[in-house]
């Protein structure tokens, strides 16, 4: 069995990853309303802007991602951006949150899966 | 996107939560991300969905993690050093300006906070009784009601004997059921010889053999299963310790009178204080049975506490009412051969200590009203001292005005003003409370000493109660008045509290008015009580009784005793200075016998006390006779059937004193005629509880006391003499007597207490208010100083400054009593109810009062004013 050693504190849930997943994927165009949509189009599940940025702040403590301010634009009524980028260390949790799952589907056998043929 | 001004904003609530609710360093974004989703939401699905959605989200933002950590950022500004320490800086320097009025505004609350929990640990602690006993919520005591044919009810709290067991047998709702017997109902004294060394208990307890399993008594040691019987004695533990000492008391030998031996067979934990019985001893019913042999059938003696425990649903009322039927079976012929029927009802156990009180109850209750009184007062302290806090506290307040007005103009938010009172406040409560704690726990044995309550009664469940409800409190007067003083200073526009006079802009505001008029009216209150419950203690204790009761020994009389009485008495009656000697099956205050007596020829029984004495008693009580002789050994007939009644029998029996009437009364052997040969005048023979009801006298030798009236000049050789006399008869016996007055005094024991208890908290009360009102009287003439330089200066007297600063009290002096007096007397009115001869409230103790209280509150505030007034006013205008 392999085993896959995972720092303390780098620890992902699971709408975290989902999150951090959503901000490399935007990759320069992460900010509170791309996230929300984004992960709406892709996986239909509507989150708060209050539930996304309870998470980016906390993948900000963590030191996941990166924050910066972005332009204003009017239909933002003036206001500025929070845009997000991912860490080294946000990127180390994300190899790490995959490699605990592929290891985990290299280990299940054949057998376990109903749709499995003999 | 489309520009126009009319373009639609989002809704403007949610534009404030995010200003004053979400934490600054975010919330730029969050609106910029909430006013994008807006935007296209509009665009897509309109306007009212737009706004839902954005109300929805901001709904959601409500997280702990997005939220504004309240007063912790942003907030340097008000507060430059930590909140806290800024807090306790400024309490102790104003403590140290003011130390006076700092002094009396926490010293005021300390005391009344001391009452009220002292008072708590006492009424939680009545109201604790018998929880503790297993299965408690489901056991009943079963007591009956004699309904006399004539209209007369008599409530006994016990019941026949054998009545246990027939409703045991007859419902099946009653689980189970045990009956306890007292000795004291038929013996004063009981005697018991243990080891060689005679010992008297007040009361021993005959009791079925599942009473410890019923009650729950805990053994510490026993040889005999749940169950005992034959001739064996329980001892509690306390009782065993003073029997046997160190010794292991099973097995011992306890002799009962001269010739009953029982066996100890177990000793039970003492049961708790908050019981309604306590059991030094208890003995096997066959003991009794063999005594007295036929309790268990025989229906005419109610003597026995009766318990039962019923079962989950049964519903105790119902099942009262249908008693009847039993009594109807067991007891049919007893109208017309007794003259009463019986009916029962259940109390529950819990009910016994504070709502019984019935004839012939194990042990005295304590009486619910009182407790209602002192809680009550407790109240009342506690207002009176708040009043105090919030005045002087607002007051004080006025005078930092400056203060505030500069952390408003800094910009303090109404929040950050409120956290200011809130933590001045707390800080000052949490200390007063400590300190009250810290006195309770030191006055709590002297509570107890006062109380004959033990101080671990209180420190069991009681203080668990009260410190709870202590610190609630706290609470709720912390919330309280910091949202009070908030209120009061918060309107105020800074530019005026900067301003130079702005401390002398302090009045007092209608709030502080009616607080100040409460004030009054309690400490008004407090004083009409405290002197009618005076007065009606000394109505009870310097009543005349109708007869003399200084100088009288009361003895008990054992079987020893009463074989020598005649020697006794001739040997006492040998020196001048004993007047009379009496032996009597009672004495005033005592228990009387209850008969049914008629006159001839008048078709009906009345009920009437009967007292059997010798030929000396109304001459030893000196009671006055208004018809008719006393007793005489020159009548050899006195000694048969003959009687001395009281005016007020004369007058039930519907007779004449001058037509030698002839009464008669049914036995068991038919009827008995007597013949009425003397009228005493009607003395009080119960306690001033009750009125004065009909007596009958007649010759017996079924005594249990000894009085004897010896002279008020040579007390102390009389009862050496008495002594003398006592231990050549019957020199085996102790020598124990008590004074007829002190005894007669006891009666109204409870009463005097709860009157020393107001006549303290009405002084406290009192002094709280006084002193509140100096340091109030303090701080407005301090604000109005120059003023009063300036009318001086103008030419006004010092009298006319004196009215100046007295009339606004005035005013509300004559509000509060006008509020006081009716409240008060419609309270007393109905606290002296419970009193046969009780005391009247005049018209000039009410006038008194008021005179009193009006001259006290002027005379205290002219005292700090006249100092004012008499100053020079150069000073106090020149700092200008």
């Amino acid at each position: 069995m392999i085993q896959i050693k995972t720092m303390k504190g780098t620890y992902l849930g699971e709408l975290e990853e989902l999150i951090l997943l959503t901000v490399a994927a935007l990759y320069d165009k992460a900010y509170g309303v791309s996230i929300v949509e984004e992960i709406e189009t892709r996986t239909d599940r509507k989150l708060s802007l209050g539930a996304v940025y309870t998470v980016l702040l906390r993948l900000e403590e963590k030191g996941f991602v990166n924050a910066r301010e972005g332009e204003a634009t009017k239909s933002r009524g003036g206001r500025r951006k929070k845009l997000y980028t991912l860490t080294a260390s946000g990127e180390q949790a994300l190899r790490i949150a995959q490699d605990i799952r592929m290891s985990l589907w290299n280990a299940i056998p054949q057998a376990a899966f109903p749709s499995h043929i003999a | 996107m489309k520009k126009k001004p009319s373009s639609p904003k989002p809704p403007r609530l949610g534009r404030f939560m995010l200003k004053n609710i979400i934490r600054p360093e975010i919330a730029e974004y969050l609106e910029g991300d909430l006013e994008e989703i807006f935007y296209r939401k509009y665009q897509t699905h309109g306007l009212l969905k737009a706004r839902l959605r954005y109300l929805f989200e901001i709904l959601l933002l409500l997280r702990p993690k997005l939220i504004r950590k309240p007063f912790k950022t942003h907030s340097f500004i008000h507060f430059p050093m930590n909140p806290i320490r800024q807090t306790l800086l400024s309490v102790l320097r104003r403590a140290k300006k003011q130390p006076f009025t700092a002094g009396i505004q926490l010293l005021g609350l300390m005391i009344s906070f001391v009452c009220a929990i002292l008072i708590g640990l006492h009424v939680v602690f009545h109201f604790s009784f018998d929880q503790s006993i297993p299965n408690a919520d489901q056991t009943y005591r079963v007591v009956v009601d004699r309904n006399y044919v004539k209209g007369e009810t008599l409530s006994y709290a016990t019941t026949p004997f054998p009545l246990a067991e027939a409703i045991e047998q007859e419902f099946s709702a009653v689980k189970r059921s045990t009956q306890i017997f007292s000795s004291h109902l038929i013996q004063e004294q009981a005697m018991l010889t243990v080891n060689d060394q005679p010992y008297y208990e007040d009361r021993l307890f005959f009791v079925e053999k599942n009473m410890p399993s019923f009650f729950g008594l805990e053994f510490v040691r026993k040889d005999i299963g749940n169950d005992f019987d034959g001739y064996t004695a329980l001892l509690s533990e306390s009782t065993a310790e003073k029997y046997f000492a160190r010794e292991n008391p099973l097995g011992k030998t306890i002799l009962l009178g001269d010739s009953i031996a029982v066996t100890v067979k177990g000793v039970y934990k003492d049961m708790p204080a908050n019981a309604h019985l306590h059991l030094p001893m208890l003995l096997s019913m066959d003991v009794l049975d063999a005594v007295v042999g036929i309790l268990s059938t025989y229906w005419g003696w109610d003597l026995a506490y009766t318990y039962i425990q019923l079962s989950e649903n049964a519903e105790p009322e119902q099942l009262a009412a249908q008693f009847d039927k039993i009594f109807d079976k067991y007891t049919a012929d007893y109208a017309e051969r007794r003259g009463y029927t019986y009916s029962a009802s259940l109390q529950p156990l819990t009910d016994i200590h504070l709502k019984s009180d019935r004839l012939w109850e194990l042990f005295p209750g304590e009486n619910l009203n009182n407790l209602y009184l002192l809680s009550f007062v407790s109240v009342l302290m506690l207002a009176i001292a708040m009043v105090n806090y919030i005045n002087l506290f607002t007051a004080q307040v006025f005078r930092q005005v400056k203060a505030i007005g500069m952390r408003k103009i800094l910009g303090a938010g109404p929040l950050s003003l409120l956290f200011q009172f809130l933590t001045e406040i707390s800080m000052q409560i949490i200390l007063v409370w400590i300190l009250s704690w810290g006195i309770v726990y030191y006055w709590v044995p002297k509570l107890s000493s006062f109380t004959d309550i033990t101080t671990d009664a209180y420190f069991g469940k009681p203080m668990f109660v009260v410190w709870t409800g202590s610190i609630l409190m706290g609470i709720i007067i912390i919330l309280f008045v910091s949202v009070y003083i908030f209120f009061l200073v918060r309107p105020v526009n800074p530019r005026v509290l900067l301003n130079r006079h702005a401390a002398s802009t302090y009045r007092l505001g209608t709030f502080s008015k009616c607080l100040l008029v409460c004030q009054f009216a309690v400490a008004i209150f407090l004083t009409l009580g405290t002197t009618t419950i005076y007065q009606q203690i000394k109505l009870l204790q310097s009543h005349a009784l109708g007869f003399n009761k200084d100088h009288v020994l009361v003895f008990s009389l054992n079987d020893a005793e009463l074989a020598q009485i005649d020697a006794l008495k001739h040997a006492l009656l040998n020196k001048t200075y004993i007047h009379a000697v009496s032996a009597t099956s009672a004495y005033p205050g005592g228990r009387s016998e209850r008969m049914r007596m008629r006159a001839i020829g008048s078709p009906e029984f009345v009920p009437v006390n009967l007292l059997w004495v010798d030929h000396d008693f109304v001459k030893t009580l000196e009671i006055p006779l208004i018809e008719g002789r006393d007793f005489s050994k020159e009548y050899s007939t006195d000694e048969n059937m003959a009687f001395l009644v009281n005016k007020a029998a004369l007058k039930a029996f519907g007779l004449h004193p001058d037509e030698q009437p002839e009464i008669e009364w049914p036995t068991a052997l038919g009827l008995f005629k007597g013949k009425i040969v003397g009228v005493m005048d009607d003395f009080h023979f119960a306690s001033l509880h009750q009125n004065i009801e009909p007596l009958v006298l007649t010759i017996d030798t079924r005594y249990n006391y000894l009085l004897v009236r010896i002279d008020g000049q040579d007390v102390q050789e009389a009862i050496a003499y008495v002594e003398e006399v006592f231990q050549s008869i019957i020199p085996e016996q102790l020598f124990h007597y008590q004074w007829l007055d002190q005894s007669l005094a006891n009666q109204y024991n409870k009463e005097r207490k709860i009157s020393q208890l107001l006549q303290g908290f009405t002084f406290l009360a009192f002094i709280i208010a006084i002193v509140g009102l100096i340091a109030l009287t303090e701080v407005l003439i301090e604000n109005r100083i120059k003023e009063m330089g300036i009318r001086k200066v103008l030419g006004a007297s010092v009298i006319q400054i004196l009215v100046l600063v007295n009339k606004q009290f005035i005013y509300l002096l004559i509000l509060a009593l006008v509020i006081a007096i009716p409240v008060s007397l419609w309270f007393l009115n109905g606290w002296l109810e419970q009193y046969v001869y009780r005391v009247a409230i005049g018209l000039p103790m009410i006038l008194l009062i008021c005179a009193i209280s009006l001259i006290l509150i002027l005379a205290t505030i002219s005292l700090k004013s006249l100092k004012a007034a008499l100053e020079n006013p150069v000073k106090a205008l020149r700092n200008e």
